[in-house]
């Protein structure tokens, strides 16, 4: 018959003990309750009493070393005869440093016991979350505002209807977007002028231009040119949208117009769904085709026109670009 | 047959029917016996059931409750009088540690149909150790049921279904609404836990509204009505359990939404609400959810500087507005 | 538990006696390797000792019946056991298991016994005072004629809830009896230190007729426990008695240097001199009542009993996970939909 001494749980959160000093030696007889070792936990040094009478055997701990709480560290055994001494004790080392026999689930810092886990009710977020975020791909978001401000049920009826926030932001939607707001963008009441511009010069004045020039922003540095002559604006910012679904922007602010370069395709038109205030500009030989899409309420129609007959103007005298 | 009742006669009412029905039932309390209370719901009550089950009791409140909560375990269906819900604070530990627990921690072999009756309430010109609105506290430990009546048929029918429960129940009247008069049934009747009522339909704005506030909530609903908003009006009536389908269903409809409870702000009741509104009904909400509580300062005694401190009709109506994006003439 | 018993006829006693010395060394045997699980790392949480003490639970729970009531402590093993507890379901409850007498959710701390009248350890100081009052107004109310026992430490006097209870209780004449282990030491700190005045003059301010009694001696403990649960279940309590005593282990388990706060020749006395167990042995064997081998018969029938019992526990099942949000309301299975208003 032998008993186990353990290095034992002394304080509330303790994982592991140091043996600071053995008070007996192993061999020496000892009566149950005598101090048997010291312990070093939580900065205290407590002295351990034995478990049982008997002879020290198989310290497997020695001063200074730790081991895990639980673990066996040492035996009494009852009689001389069956005292081990450490140099015999190659087999059983490994066994009593292995940690605490039968860990019980533990308080904290533990893994958790995948059989503990606790029903899947804690926070029912809404079932309908969407499996694909509500938020613009980045490839069309205008790279001066960043994210459109939308409340969260206009977010999700726009992701419904197809509709692009960034589109009603240019279009001079107020942030953060409302709900209402959508329904005012589709059914609002929408204008759509058209007008021709003799290519001529332009071509001419592309001929020299370097090869990479991109015909997008040269109309959209037009266009921005047309809306500061009109309304007097300081640095008005035009959204690029390409036939590829790209986009871009130039200028810094809120885009005023989004601008839709159809001449590298067969169409003449596009008239967008959200209804922003769009510019498509499209070919017909030697001629521009331009079509303007806007709001009443946003564009009124004086202005539209202004700002459209300023853009065929620029179109067909692009000196006028450069004043 | 239903008749206009003061608050405090309709729980005087559930009193005597649940102490008929059941000779558990007993209330202890300071002054409940031959006094009735000062506030008078416990009127007439020892007249009929004697002294051994109105007790009066010294002004022990953490003792008269913990004496509860023993009997409560051993076969009576006590209710216990907080004459001030600012009581509260004292029986604390009768309360969460003791009343709350001892289901759970036996493994659910005994059980505690405690009731507690108290109020909130301010504007009683009381100062700040008689005027709290602390349900937010015990609605935050698992194991009490809260309970807010907002009105004299509300007390009634909730009085008695707390006294039938089985757990521990804190039902919180507000002070101010005691002699308020409402149309109460003279039968028997119960509401249960965890359904709330919806007062008033509407399409642009839900008002999730809680004891007093109610009033407050449906006074403003009839006054934006005038200025082309439609509000709807839900009382949860308990807040453990909370119904919240009701609440999470009519945000859904309306995609606006304003909580307000006499409680303090922060870390309260409408927060609480405001935050499962935004969890359950994120996508379908057009504003943020307004939240209107008491400020967040002890209550004050000077009626110039205590009224500044509760939620009120303008405050509602000014904040619905704001939401709706609505000018709304003739409010503020 | 024993039934009421005239305390001189001895001889005519002796299966009393018997019994009383059982029970006694059913909870030192049970604390021994309650220590011994806590200490081997096999047992949750942390645990109090109530060695040293058996002769206040034994003394006092053999005067009762088992519709009696009582309430305990966080040292409170000793109470569960001298009211009839079986070792498994606490062995069970100790290790966190489900078949433990609380389904694993109270631990050492909060055994309760609902069958055997013990309304459930409290791991508040005094906290179950009220409690235990609040039960003998119910007895008093439906008319039973149980007498209810609060147990509570010398720490405890230093609530005021306990006042508040023994107020009442003698204002209404309730059938409790407050029975104070004073076993010196308010956790670490000895009770000179934390009580002024006499704790039994404190109850007789109240008009409660009040006791002292030697803790260790379990027949001084039960001749008088006797006389007042009788005297209470006419109607003539309450009482309060003040148990002398002493604990042989710290304030916890862990707490086992403490020769800062008390020496250890002091802890040799009483565990030499003043030991329950031992002395009331010595007296079983000189009054005739039983032999040397008769008592080492009980004591090994009970090691045996109690370590098939650990073995049980640490082989026993723990709660399954969809218990954890259960038994929070009575009626309500699961607690965490009923919060959100699901119908149940």
């Amino acid at each position: 018959m032998s008993y186990d001494v353990i290095m034992p749980a002394l304080g509330m959160a303790q994982e592991t003990g140091r043996v600071v000093a053995w008070l007996r030696t192993v061999g020496e007889p000892i009566t149950e309750g005598d101090p048997l070792f010291e312990v070093e936990t939580d900065k205290a040094v407590m002295e351990v009493p034995a478990p049982a009478a008997g002879f020290l055997s198989a310290v497997t701990v020695d001063a200074d070393e730790e081991a895990a709480v639980g673990a066996v560290i040492a035996r009494i055994v009852e009689t001389v005869d069956e005292v081990e001494h450490a140099a015999r004790l190659a087999d059983a080392d490994a066994q009593s440093q292995a940690p605490a026999p039968d860990p019980i689930p533990a308080s904290r810092d533990a893994e958790p016991d995948p059989s503990l886990s606790t029903p899947d009710s804690k926070s029912e977020i809404e079932a309908e979350t969407p499996t694909e975020p509500w938020t613009t791909p980045d490839t069309q978001t205008p790279v001066a505002g960043a994210r459109v401000l939308a409340s969260p049920k206009a977010r999700r009826l726009a992701h419904d209807r197809g509709l692009d926030l960034a589109m009603l932001r240019a279009q001079g939607v107020p942030e953060p977007i409302h709900a209402e707001d959508l329904e005012k963008a589709v059914t609002g009441q929408m204008s759509v002028l058209s007008a021709r511009a003799d290519a001529t010069a332009l071509d001419a004045l592309l001929a020299n231009a370097a090869p990479d020039t991109d015909q997008a922003r040269l109309f959209a540095a037009f266009a921005a040119g047309a809306w500061r002559s009109v309304f007097a604006a300081e640095e008005p910012a035009i959204l690029i949208r390409w036939p590829d679904g790209a986009t871009d922007q130039i200028g810094r602010d809120q885009a005023v117009c989004v601008l839709v370069d159809l001449t590298s395709t067969h169409l003449t038109g596009y008239t967008p769904g959200t209804g922003g205030t769009t510019m498509t500009v499209a070919r017909d030989g030697a001629a521009l085709v331009l079509k303007l899409t806007c709001n009443e309420a946003t564009l009124p129609f004086a202005a539209a026109v202004a700002f459209l007959d300023e853009m065929v103007a620029r179109l067909e005298d692009p000196v006028r670009q450069l004043m | 047959m239903t008749r206009e009742i003061a608050l405090s006669r309709a729980i005087n009412e559930a009193m005597h029917e649940e102490m008929h029905r059941d000779p558990t039932v007993i209330v202890m309390g300071e002054d409940v016996a031959e006094t009735g209370h000062p506030f008078k719901f416990f009127d007439g009550l020892s007249n009929e059931f004697g002294t051994q089950r109105v007790i009066d009791t010294p002004i022990s409140e953490p003792g008269f409750t913990g004496l509860a909560v023993g009997a409560a375990m051993t076969g009576m269906r006590p209710v216990v009088d907080l004459m001030f819900g600012d009581f509260i604070y004292l029986v604390m530990d009768q309360l969460c540690n003791q009343a709350a627990k001892t289901h759970f921690m036996s493994g659910g072999k005994l059980k505690v149909p405690l009731t507690i009756n108290t109020n909130l309430g301010a504007t009683r010109r009381s100062a700040a150790q008689h005027s709290q609105s602390i349900h937010t506290l015990l609605a935050h430990i698992p194991g009490l049921k809260v309970v807010l009546p907002s009105s004299a048929y509300e007390a009634k029918g909730l009085m008695k279904t707390a006294i039938r429960d089985d757990n521990p129940v804190v039902v919180f009247h507000d002070k101010l609404m005691y002699s308020e008069k409402g149309p109460v049934p003279e039968d028997d009747y119960l509401i249960p836990f965890g359904q709330a009522n919806v007062l008033r339909e509407g399409k642009d704005i839900t008002f999730v509204g809680t004891s007093s506030m109610v009033s407050v909530c449906m006074e403003a609903a009839q006054r934006l009505e005038t200025n082309g908003i439609s509000a709807e009006v839900i009382d949860p009536r308990t807040l453990v359990p909370l119904d919240e389908s009701t609440i999470v269903g009519s945000v859904k409809k309306t995609s606006r939404a304003i909580v307000v409870d006499e409680g303090h702000r922060n870390f309260g009741v409408t927060a609480e609400i405001a935050s499962r509104i935004a969890e359950k009904a994120f996508y379908h909400l057009d504003a943020p959810v307004g939240r209107l509580g008491a400020m967040d300062v002890p209550v004050p005694f000077s009626p110039a500087l205590e009224d500044l401190t509760v939620p009120t009709t303008e405050q509602v109506c000014d904040l619905a507005a704001k939401l709706c994006r609505k000018e709304v003439s003739g409010v503020v | 538990m024993g039934k009421a018993r005239k305390p001189e006829s001895k001889k005519n006693n002796s299966e009393d006696y018997l019994r009383m010395y059982r029970q006694m060394m059913r909870i030192r045997v049970f604390e021994d390797l309650a220590n011994r699980l806590y200490l081997e790392a096999k047992m949750p949480g942390l645990t109090h000792m109530y060695s040293g003490e058996e002769a206040v639970a034994v003394g006092i729970c053999e005067a009762l019946n088992s519709e009696d009531k009582i309430t305990s402590t966080h040292r409170g093993h000793g109470h569960c056991v001298a009211k009839g507890a079986e070792f498994k379901r606490m062995f069970c409850e100790l290790l966190g298991k489900a078949e433990g007498y609380c389904r694993g959710k109270g631990g050492s701390m909060h055994i309760a016994d609902q069958d055997n009248g013990n309304l459930g350890a409290n791991a508040i100081v005094g906290g179950s005072t009220g409690i235990a009052t609040g039960a003998a107004l119910s007895a008093k109310l439906l008319k039973k004629d149980y007498v209810t026992v609060c147990f509570f430490g010398d720490g405890a006097t230093a609530q005021g809830l306990l006042y508040e209870a023994m107020n009442m209780a003698a204002l209404w004449k309730l059938p409790v009896i407050y029975a104070c282990e004073n076993n010196g030491y308010s956790q670490y700190t000895t009770t000179a230190e934390i009580a002024a005045g006499s704790m039994t003059a404190r109850a007789e301010a109240f008009g409660i007729e009040a006791h002292k009694v030697d803790g260790q001696d379990v027949l001084a403990v039960n001749e008088l426990a006797s006389r007042l649960v009788e005297r209470a279940r006419k109607g003539q309590g309450p009482f309060f008695i003040e148990l002398e005593t002493y604990r042989y282990h710290g304030h916890h388990v862990g707490d086992i240097n403490r020769g800062y706060y008390r020496s250890k020749d002091e802890e040799e006395y009483w565990k030499t001199e003043r030991d329950p167990i031992t002395n009331f042995a010595k007296w079983l064997t000189t009054q005739g009542v039983a032999s040397d081998s008769d008592l080492a018969q009980i004591n090994a029938e009970i090691r045996d009993e109690a370590k098939a019992s650990v073995d049980y526990a640490l082989a026993a099942p723990y709660p399954p996970a969809e218990e954890v949000d259960a038994h929070v309301f009575a009626g309500v299975d699961h607690v965490l939909p009923y919060l959100s208003g699901a119908t149940q």
